[in-house]
C-alpha cells in the first residue's frame, strides 16, 4: 500500500509532461500550421500501432468511446479522366495514407537513404602494391646526399601509387523498412494536402506529338510554367505509349515514371504528381509495413 | 605455273593498232588490261543456288526435272495446310493489287513536266507547315471551362447554379446527379442568379454524392480545378466558395506588393520588378545612350551591372 501511495505523485508528474510535450515542443522542421486535430490524432493512431483502433474505411462507424472530433477520418480524392480532367468519382483512402502530417526529418532520411543506395561507388585508384613495376631500390640508403627512397612505386613519387585513394565500395546505408514506408506515405500525404496529387484513371493521350502534350499540359496547368509534372503509370506498355513518347519530346513539361521506378525523391520533385489509380493503390500496398491494420481503397 | 607470254594472249589482238577500228586506243587498252588481269571465270547473270548446281550434276542435264529449290518457303515439301492457305490468299491478293503498266500510264509519264520554280509546289517544313499539321489533328478539349472565371460574383453565381441544379435533381429522385454536367451551357448571365439571400451558403454538403455533383458542376462552369484537399476540408457550400474565390499565392514578391494598396498611395515609394542597377539609374536620367556611344567609340565592351 505504501509503495502505491508513493508512486502516485510520480505518475501524475509523468502524465503532465506527456500532455505538455505535443503543445510546447515543435521541431523546426515541421510546418507551422498542422492541418487539424483529426490529423494529429490520426497520426498518433498511425504510430502507436499497438493501441491503434481497428479501422475500416468502408465501415467507419462512430465509436462511442472516441469523441467525434478526433475520430479517424478518411481522405477523399477525386478520380479524373485523363486528359479531359473530367471528375469521375470520389475515392476514399485511409487517413494513414493521405492525411499524415509533414515529417521533414523522415523524408530527409528516406531521400538520403535512396541517394546513398544510388551511388555507383566505382571510383578506383592503385595503391603502391597494385602499380606495375619493380621493387628495386632506386638508390643506396646512404651516401648520395639525397633523400632515402625505396622503390619507384612510392606514393611520394610521380607515377607511384595513390595513398588513401578511393576504391570501389558500396555506399548504401540502412533505413528501417517501417520508417521508409512511413516516409513514402508522408510524401504522398504532403502532396495531397498541397493539392498536388492528381489521381487519374488512365494516363494516356491521343497523340504522341510534342505539341499535343504541350497543349494538354498548358490547358490543365501541368506544364513547365507550373513547375512540370511527374506522371506515374502502373506499367509501361502500349496502353500509355503516346504519353511516354510525347513527354520524352517535351521533357520540359514533365516526365513519365513506371510505378516500380518511383522513389520518395521522385514523389517530392516537380510541381505535381499525376498518378494512375491502379499505380497509387499498388504503391500503397507496397508501403504499409508500419501499419497493423491496412485498408487500401483503389 | 609459268605465265603465258604476253604476245600469246588473244586479247593482245585488241591492241593491234594496225587494224582500222572505231574504238580509241585508250579504251582498248583498258579493256585489254581488265581481261588480261582477271583469271576468274566469267560469271553468268545472277547467282545459281548451290542446290541447283548439285541437282544439275546429279541429273547430268542443264534442265533437271522437279522443284528448283526444294528448301524454298513455298516448296510443297515445307507447306503445312495453314501456310498453303496463306500462300493461296497471298497469290490471289497479288492478282488484285499488281497492275501492269499500260500504254496510258506511260503517256501520263510523258506528260510530266519538271517544275522550274517553287511557286506551285507543296511547302514542307517551317512554322506554317507545323500549324497546318496541327489542324489535321483533333485539338484538345477539356472538361472544364476554357478560361478560368476570375470575377468573384461570377464564381458565386456559378456555385449557386450548381447547387440549385444538383439539389433539383436530388429532390426529383434522380439516381445520377452528375447529369447536371450534361446540361447545355447557355449564356445566362450568372449574376442574375445572385440574390441577397445567403442562406444557401450554409448548406451542408457532407453527402458524397451531392458534394461530388456540385464540385463537378462548379468546376465545369468556372474552369477552376479544386484540389482534393480543398474538397475534403469543405463541409459547407460557403467553405467551397471560399476555396473557389481564394486567389493563388503570388509567385513573385512584386506581385504581392502591387496587390497591396498601402504602397499604391505612397508618393515616395516606387515598386520595381527587379533590382535597380546602375544602368537603370543612368537610363532614368537619360545618360545611358551617351555612355553607350562613348564606349562604342572607344571600342570598349558595353557592359555594366545588368
Amino acid at each position: 500500500m505504501a509503495s502505491k501511495t508513493l508512486a502516485r505523485p510520480a505518475q501524475t508528474f509523468v502524465s503532465q509532461t506527456q500532455c505538455l510535450i505535443p503543445t510546447l515542443t515543435r521541431s523546426m522542421a515541421t510546418e507551422t500550421s498542422l492541418p487539424g486535430q483529426q490529423i494529429l490524432q490520426s497520426y498518433a493512431n498511425a504510430h502507436l500501432t499497438s493501441t491503434a483502433p481497428p479501422t475500416n474505411s468502408s465501415t467507419t462507424k462512430p465509436s462511442a468511446s472516441i469523441p467525434a472530433h478526433i475520430q479517424p477520418t478518411t481522405a477523399t480524392a477525386t478520380l479524373y479522366a485523363f486528359p479531359s480532367l473530367e471528375p469521375l468519382r470520389f475515392l476514399t483512402y485511409p487517413f494513414t495514407h493521405l492525411l499524415l502530417p509533414l515529417r521533414r526529418d523522415i523524408l530527409h532520411r528516406a531521400v538520403i537513404f535512396e541517394g546513398d543506395a544510388t551511388r555507383q561507388g566505382t571510383a578506383s585508384t592503385k595503391w603502391r602494391a597494385d602499380v606495375h613495376g619493380s621493387g628495386r631500390k632506386i638508390r643506396p640508403q646512404k651516401g648520395t646526399g639525397h633523400a632515402r627512397l625505396g622503390d619507384k612505386k612510392s606514393p611520394m613519387l610521380r607515377g607511384g601509387g595513390v595513398a588513401f585513394g578511393p576504391h570501389p565500395r558500396d555506399f548504401s546505408t540502412k533505413l528501417n523498412r517501417k520508417i521508409y514506408d512511413l516516409a513514402w506515405r508522408t510524401a504522398l500525404s504532403y502532396r495531397y494536402q498541397k493539392g498536388e496529387l492528381v489521381i487519374v484513371e488512365d494516363a494516356e493521350i491521343e497523340s504522341p506529338q510534342r505539341w499535343y502534350v504541350k497543349e494538354v499540359f498548358e490547358a490543365c496547368g501541368f506544364g513547365n510554367a507550373e513547375g512540370r509534372s511527374t506522371v506515374i503509370v502502373d506499367r509501361n506498355g502500349a496502353r500509355n505509349k503516346n504519353i511516354r513518347e510525347a513527354l520524352e519530346k517535351a521533357g520540359e513539361d514533365g516526365r513519365v515514371l513506371e510505378r516500380d521506378d518511383v522513389d520518395v525523391k521522385d514523389l517530392l520533385e516537380t510541381g505535381r504528381l499525376i498518378v494512375e489509380r491502379k499505380a497509387l493503390a499498388t504503391m500503397f500496398e507496397d508501403h504499409v509495413s508500419d501499419l497493423t491494420t491496412v485498408n487500401v481503397e483503389g | 605455273m609459268k605465265r603465258l607470254p604476253r604476245t600469246a594472249r588473244s586479247v593482245d589482238l585488241l591492241l593491234d593498232i594496225s587494224r582500222p577500228t572505231s574504238i580509241c586506243r585508250s579504251c582498248r587498252l583498258r579493256a585489254a588490261q581488265q581481261s588480261a588481269l582477271s583469271t576468274s571465270a566469267i560469271r553468268r547473270e545472277g547467282p545459281v543456288p548451290f542446290t541447283e548446281r548439285i541437282r544439275k550434276r546429279i541429273y547430268g542435264t542443264e534442265n533437271p526435272p522437279g522443284q528448283e529449290d526444294p528448301y524454298a518457303r513455298n516448296s510443297p515439301l515445307r507447306q503445312t495446310p495453314e501456310t498453303r492457305e496463306e500462300l493461296r490468299v497471298l497469290e490471289s491478293e497479288d492478282d488484285l493489287t499488281v497492275q501492269k503498266a499500260t500504254p496510258e500510264s506511260s503517256e501520263l509519264a510523258n506528260m510530266y513536266e519538271p517544275a522550274n520554280s517553287w511557286d506551285s509546289l507543296e511547302w514542307v517544313g517551317g512554322e506554317d507547315y507545323l500549324e497546318a499539321l496541327k489542324d489535321d489533328e483533333k485539338p484538345y478539349v477539356g472538361f472544364m471551362h476554357g478560361t478560368k472565371v476570375q470575377d468573384n460574383d461570377e464564381i458565386r453565381a456559378a456555385l449557386r447554379r450548381a447547387v440549385v441544379e444538383v439539389y433539383t435533381l436530388h429532390y426529383a429522385g434522380r439516381e445520377d446527379l452528375t447529369d447536371v454536367c450534361n446540361a447545355r451551357h447557355n449564356d445566362d448571365d450568372f449574376k442574375s442568379l445572385l440574390d441577397r439571400n445567403y442562406e444557401w451558403l450554409a448548406l451542408s454538403i457532407k453527402e458524397p454524392r451531392i458534394k461530388f455533383a456540385i464540385v463537378k458542376r462548379v468546376m465545369q462552369l468556372t474552369g477552376i480545378r479544386l484540389s482534393d484537399y480543398a474538397i475534403q476540408t469543405s463541409p459547407t457550400v460557403e467553405a467551397l466558395l471560399q476555396r473557389l474565390t481564394t486567389k493563388p499565392k503570388p509567385k513573385k514578391l512584386v506581385e504581392a506588393l502591387h496587390a497591396d494598396s498601402r504602397f499604391a498611395n505612397l508618393q515616395n515609394v516606387k515598386l520595381f520588378e527587379r533590382r535597380v542597377t546602375p544602368i537603370d539609374k543612368e537610363k532614368q536620367v537619360g545618360r545611358w545612350k551617351v555612355i553607350e556611344e562613348a564606349l562604342v567609340n572607344r571600342d570598349l565592351p558595353v557592359t555594366g551591372h545588368q
